[in-house]
């Protein structure tokens, strides 16, 4: 007797086709519809949305539908005195909007926009002694914010700013018995969680701290029969993991580890016909999330209707060719 | 935004739902404006506080508002009893409650109830030992609360010995709990610490988690948790820092050390050279790729003096001995001596592990491996009932691997082919996996010749699909890789001295990876997917070129192509025929 193993069944008659035009129209007018209640609801995520959005579109080669004086606008009116940016106006400054903020001004190539030597010394403010980063000035640590921090700065070309080692030190010391990372020393394992922390030590330089093929072989174990993938042991396969593994195992250099037929199936299976957009799995309402991800994953599978991507920054390569970032890779 | 159920609804129901909505809208909207406007105003009072609760209550994401919460409660220390305030602080916690259950897996909420604790001024550690309790009967997968018990745990001081209780009673609930093993791993070293472990776990602690561990694939076979567990109580640890190979090439003036453990030469760390006694100066190091980045190779770099090139100068005595230390923050960390004659062009030292049958397990006790022999007795017994479970046959293969890799050499392969047929998903993981195996194999074939100092290897139709362990291979002056599956060579930088290589009948697309190679006289490509002159533009790089071999490249097929690569690389032989 065993514990039954969790995963979806794809229905016979999902898409198995890409409705590369109807994401890029599910996007578009997702921004249009300002007074809806999903819309407004989802306020506290703004600045995230819009760069889910946007960078959704870009990839989709359309990003020119967008508006991008509005776009700019209303990302110099979210920074705050302190050179942080929130996720909307009025709210509070936080790494995570910052970090999108500047994928957003960079996708534009309008950094020149804001005051970035105002960012660069917040990010510096919230770094820790032990190398980690606060999220905000209210203290809550997490490899995620290391990860925002030097993804910030390398895009600001201004990585030397901070302690790199004592920031690579503390990813490290996140790292667990089965080569994957947590959100904090101890915490268990988690794949989002592995693509920050890969992807931090890839803008530093130092994937040399991974046992990739301990690490590739727990991330390709995410795969489930559906073809779907996982974000830890013993859970259900979801879009929003195709892109964190994937993007892990491509730094690693262990993409191949994977299963691409069937995990795009499981992909192009969450996309909903009627309005455009992916969901997390078959069946579920779409959101721009997923939509991005679903993408983007798409585009590390290869499919050419997608533009190439880059996967430690999740934006256009050629946006990161024309930025001049340096990255690692196994 | 996960798991939410698409449904087919009738106009009526849509109508409904929209009034409902809309109705919520207006409340949020004005709970929202009159909750700025009064922070705007600077009035952190309760009155925001309950404001703020009820926006929470039903979107705990929106961060902002939890912030806000924080400030109210700063303010109000300031003014309030502290019997006021540890009220106020019940109340918030009771509050927090609430949301949770209704969210359990609210970043926000949980670091607020952190915030809480550390603020009020009488918190009741225990009680929140007790909250995670019953958060994770209800899941005992949320990593939240798993989180948030860790940081209560460390806040109370329970000791490790009751968490260890806990992830057991946990377990004993059911073995398919990846959270509760994680625990475990964490746990053990602080219980039963024994630095010459690999794991840092003494060694009775660890043969008495081989035993629950087994209860456990016992009994649920099909649980990842149990074999990755496992796995890592197999594991080997890290490596200690070593030198691997030394090797000096007299004409050029120039010294490669490698080392087994990644390193950065330059800032902290240094390699410091003596020749007879007497140290060389003035070195500048850069790794395999020629950059200042983490490596285990490392290269006197040659000086660029207009129109020369200069490298280290060396003694011309007859024989004189080289001293190689690896330094870091001023303490040795290991150290090499190489014996140099005058007469050879190059002289080398590779390490050898002494007292292993292999360098790619740990030394073992005599204990532990009869526990990994009746492991592997346990799993073959597993595997005769279930006979097409992968775990059982993976966890095999590693135990052979760990007990002694030459005498199961062939059924471990057998194994791995098994494998490939019963997990197809993962078949490129199980053939890179194959080919780790079949490199080292080779490697300690060279090991056990140790006096010879091979130079030589040749690996033909071995269905490697990747190079492992190149970095060990730095004094390979021939390797023969031919009819293989290769799709890359970009491990290729370490070989330092090959001379030769074929790679004939792979499936290369590109020669990234072949650079800076420095011996580098002939290399075969005959029969791989080369399409372009680009493709063999990193050849640029290795200066001692003499012959190439294209035959049967896609490049080669049109005049054009041929062409290119002339101009690309002039004064290389290009063989696009093949000698019958
Ligand atoms: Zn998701």
């Amino acid at each position: 007797m065993g514990t039954p193993i969790k995963d979806v069944v794809i229905p016979s008659n999902a898409p198995k086709t890409l409705f590369l035009q109807k994401h890029a129209d599910y996007i578009a007018a997702y921004g249009e519809k300002k007074d809806d209640y999903e819309y407004v609801m989802t306020e506290f995520l703004r600045m995230n949305g819009m760069y889910w959005g946007l960078t959704g579109m870009a990839l989709a080669g359309q990003l020119d539908r967008m508006d991008r004086s509005e776009v700019i606008c209303f990302v110099q009116s979210c920074q705050h005195e302190c050179g942080g940016f929130s996720c909307s106006v009025g709210h509070d400054p936080h790494l995570l909007s910052t970090l999108s903020a500047v994928q957003i001004l960079t996708l534009y190539n309008a950094l020149d926009a804001v005051n970035t030597e105002a960012v660069v010394k917040w990010v510096k403010s919230l770094q820790q002694a032990d190398g980690s980063f606060y999220g905000d000035k209210w203290g809550e640590v997490d490899t995620r914010f290391s990860f925002c921090a030097v993804a910030c700065l390398t895009l600001l070309h201004r990585l030397e700013e901070l302690d790199i080692d004592k920031a690579v030190e503390f990813v490290v010391s996140c790292m667990n018995f089965d080569g994957a990372f947590g959100c904090r020393p101890g915490s268990e394992s988690h794949s989002g969680q592995v693509y920050c922390c890969v992807g931090m030590l890839s803008v530093t330089g130092h994937l040399h701290h991974i046992n990739a093929d301990q690490l590739g072989w727990w991330l390709c174990e995410r795969q489930l029969a559906s073809g779907g993938l996982n974000g830890r042991p013993e859970k259900l396969p979801d879009v929003c993991y195709s892109w964190w593994v994937l993007a892990s195992l491509k730094i690693i250099d262990r993409l191949h580890w994977v299963d691409k037929d069937k995990l795009v199936q499981f992909i192009l299976a969450c996309q909903d016909e009627e309005t455009g957009g992916f969901a997390d799995r078959p069946g579920d309402m779409v959101d721009p999330f997923h939509t991005l991800f679903g993408l983007a994953a798409l585009s590390l599978l290869g499919d050419r209707a997608v533009k190439p991507v880059n996967p430690v920054l999740c934006m256009p390569e050629e946006d990161i060719r024309r930025a001049g970032v340096n990255l690692q890779f196994l | 935004m996960h798991g939410r159920l698409k449904v087919k609804s009738t106009a009526e129901q849509q109508e409904a739902k929209r009034k409902e909505r809309e109705k919520k809208l207006q409340i949020y909207n004005a709970a929202t404006s009159k909750i700025f406007s009064k922070k705007k105003d600077g009035e952190l009072d309760e009155e925001l506080l309950h404001l703020c609760g009820e926006v929470l209550a039903a979107n705990p994401d929106f961060y902002t508002l939890w912030n806000y919460r924080k400030e109210v409660f700063l303010e109000l220390r300031k003014s309030k009893s502290p019997t006021e305030l540890q009220n106020l602080f019940l109340a918030e916690l009771f509050f927090l409650e609430s949301c949770l259950r209704m969210n359990p897996k609210s970043y926000g909420t949980w670091h607020h109830r952190c915030f809480v604790m550390d603020t009020m001024p009488d918190p009741d550690w225990l009680r929140e030992l007790e909250l995670c309790n019953q958060f994770l009967k209800y899941d005992e997968r949320n990593f939240h609360c798993w989180d948030y018990r860790r940081f209560i745990v460390k806040r109370a001081n329970v000791s490790p010995e009751a968490e260890l209780d806990f992830s057991m009673s946990k377990i004993s609930n059911n073995f398919s709990n990846y959270s509760s093993w994680h625990y475990r791993s964490k746990l053990l070293p602080l219980i039963h610490p024994d630095s010459g472990q690999p794991m840092g776990v003494s060694e009775d602690a660890l043969l008495k988690e081989y035993e629950l561990v087994q209860n456990g694939f016992f009994t649920d076979p099909d649980d990842q948790s149990n074999w990755f567990y496992h796995r890592w109580l197999m594991g080997r640890g890290e490596l200690k820092q070593a030198v691997n190979s030394v090797s000096v090439f007299q004409p050029e003036g120039r010294i490669s050390v490698s080392f087994l453990r990644h390193v950065q030469v330059g800032k902290s760390a240094s390699i410091s050279l003596e020749c007879d006694g007497s140290p060389l100066k003035n070195i500048k190091w850069l790794n395999h790729e020629n950059k200042e980045g983490h490596s285990t190779l490392w290269i006197t770099f040659f000086l660029f003096i207009p129109f020369r090139l200069i490298g280290v100068i060396l003694p011309i005595a007859e024989s004189w001995t080289l001293d190689v230390q690896l330094v870091i923050n001023n303490l040795s960390v290991c150290s090499a001596q190489i014996q140099v004659l005058a007469e050879e062009k190059n002289s080398r030292k590779r390490w050898v592990p002494s007292g292993l049958s292999s360098r790619f397990s740990q030394e073992m006790s005599s204990v532990k491996a009869e526990t990994l022999q009746q492991e592997l007795e346990a799993i073959t017994q597993l595997m005769e009932v279930e006979t097409d479970n992968k775990w059982a046959v993976l966890t095999a293969v590693l135990l052979m691997k760990a007990l002694d890799p030459q005498k199961h050499e062939a059924e471990i392969m057998v194994n791995l082919d098994k494998l490939q047929a019963l997990d197809f998903k993962r078949v490129e993981y199980y053939k890179d996996l194959r080919s780790r195996f079949i490199v080292e194999a080779a490697i300690d074939a060279m090991d056990r010749e140790s006096s010879s100092l091979a130079t030589t290897l040749s690996l033909p139709h071995r269905g490697l699909t990747k190079l492992y362990h190149s970095e060990l291979l730095t004094l390979l002056t021939s390797l023969n890789l031919s009819d293989n599956q290769l799709r890359d060579v970009r491990q290729f930088g370490f070989l330092q001295s090959l001379r030769e290589l074929d790679l004939s009948n792979n499936c290369l697309t590109t020669c990234h990876g072949l650079q800076n190679l420095p011996c580098l006289e002939k290399v075969v490509l005959s029969n791989n997917q080369l399409s372009s002159p680009e493709s063999l533009a990193t050849l640029q790089t290795c200066p001692y070129l003499k012959q190439l071999h294209l035959v049967g490249n896609p490049v080669v097929e049109q005049e054009a192509g041929l062409e290119g690569i002339k101009e690309i690389l002039p004064g290389v032989e290009i063989i696009t025929q093949s000698s019958s």
